[in-house]
């Protein structure tokens, strides 16, 4: 299932120059202060992207080569 | 001008943080969105900004031909240009960059009459350069494709860096498969033996595409490069191994010298 509030949370750190100024500073401070569940606290502060991606409901592997054109036409 | 319109925006690397505002007005004005995220909250994102929005993802398999892939996303895109409506084409990093969907689906688009265009953006080259700080005026700079490097006769320039693209995937010759093969690694070290010596310093460089995740920056010898870790998004640089050489032809020509060539 979908993880809201976190989501929420990491698209707005992605476009917020303050926000990601604080959460450089003080990163539990900042999740803590936006609501983020303790374990995700946790895990996002391991820093390892399988959890990470799990905790943002994301399994899927996502094929970023796809628009990449391998050979001369 | 028939009446449906596609554009192909670039979202950039880092989620929400890299677009541009018209690319942004393009996605939330358009009647349907296509998208290609490297994480799958870059389509939650994309959601904040149009309802309307479906996934590119699905079209890749497995085993399936990579350009099977491209055709039937570049056609799923045309069918509702076809039908009047305004297609937006929203692919990470720089549309135009590497990238044959949203390129032919302009290319199309255009060809059959309707309006086209791409916006551009902020590639994994733009971000290499801000995050390994490196200029690529310094020495100059050359990018290559992994795969068409080794298979074929491309040449290097050892004073200036080199960007290989798609190590990862190096060797990779079917375009079925999102994997490469430490054999294949090694010939493709075997074949960079002509321009560096084994011992040669590569960075193995990964752009954050989330703003809690940091980039990716490892220094290994060449020689050890088969046994690191490389996944798709991977990308290999090759800082010069030798310095500027003067052109003494050249600067006779100027009637000068290398000492007054104006220093940085």
């Amino acid at each position: 299932m979908a993880n809201k509030k976190l989501e929420e949370f990491v698209i707005r750190l992605s476009e917020d120059a303050k926000l990601m100024e604080s959460y450089v500073e003080n990163p539990k401070a900042v999740m803590r202060g936006a609501g983020l569940d303790e374990t995700d606290i946790k895990t996002i502060l391991k820093g390892e992207t399988k959890e990470i991606n799990k905790l943002l409901g994301s399994d899927m592997e996502c094929y970023i080569t796809g628009i990449i054109t391998l050979m001369k036409k | 001008m028939l009446k449906g319109q596609f554009v192909a925006v670039s979202t950039g690397m880092n989620l929400a943080g890299h677009i541009s505002k018209i690319s942004r007005s393009y996605i939330e004005q358009a009647d349907v969105v296509y998208c290609l995220m490297p994480h799958s909250l870059g389509e939650v994102w994309i959601h904040t900004l149009n309802s309307n929005v479906k996934s590119l993802q699905p079209f890749y398999a497995k085993g399936k031909h990579r350009m099977q892939s491209y055709e039937e996303m570049i056609d799923a895109m045309l069918q509702d240009v076809r039908m009047g409506k305004k297609v937006c084409g929203a692919f990470y990093g720089h549309a135009g960059v590497f990238a044959y969907v949203p390129r032919m689906a302009v290319k199309q688009a255009v060809k059959e009459g309707f309006r086209a265009h791409m916006e551009p953006g902020v590639s994994a080259e733009a971000c290499l350069y801000a995050d390994l700080a490196i200029d690529p005026g310094e020495s100059g700079i050359q990018g290559y494709e992994a795969s068409q490097f080794l298979f074929y006769n491309q040449e290097l320039n050892n004073s200036a860096y080199a960007i290989m693209w798609q190590i990862g995937l190096v060797g990779e010759y079917t375009a079925k498969q999102f994997e490469t093969k430490k054999e294949w690694v090694e010939i493709f070290v075997s074949h960079l033996k002509k321009w560096y010596p084994l011992s040669h310093n590569v960075i193995l460089y990964e752009a954050a595409v989330l703003p809690i995740e940091t980039f990716r920056a490892e220094t290994v010898a060449l020689k050890d490069l088969p046994d690191a870790e490389l996944n798709p998004k991977t990308t290999l640089v090759i800082p010069p191994s030798r310095s500027l050489q003067a052109n003494q032809d050249v600067l006779d020509m100027f009637g000068i010298s290398e000492q007054q060539i104006a220093a940085r």
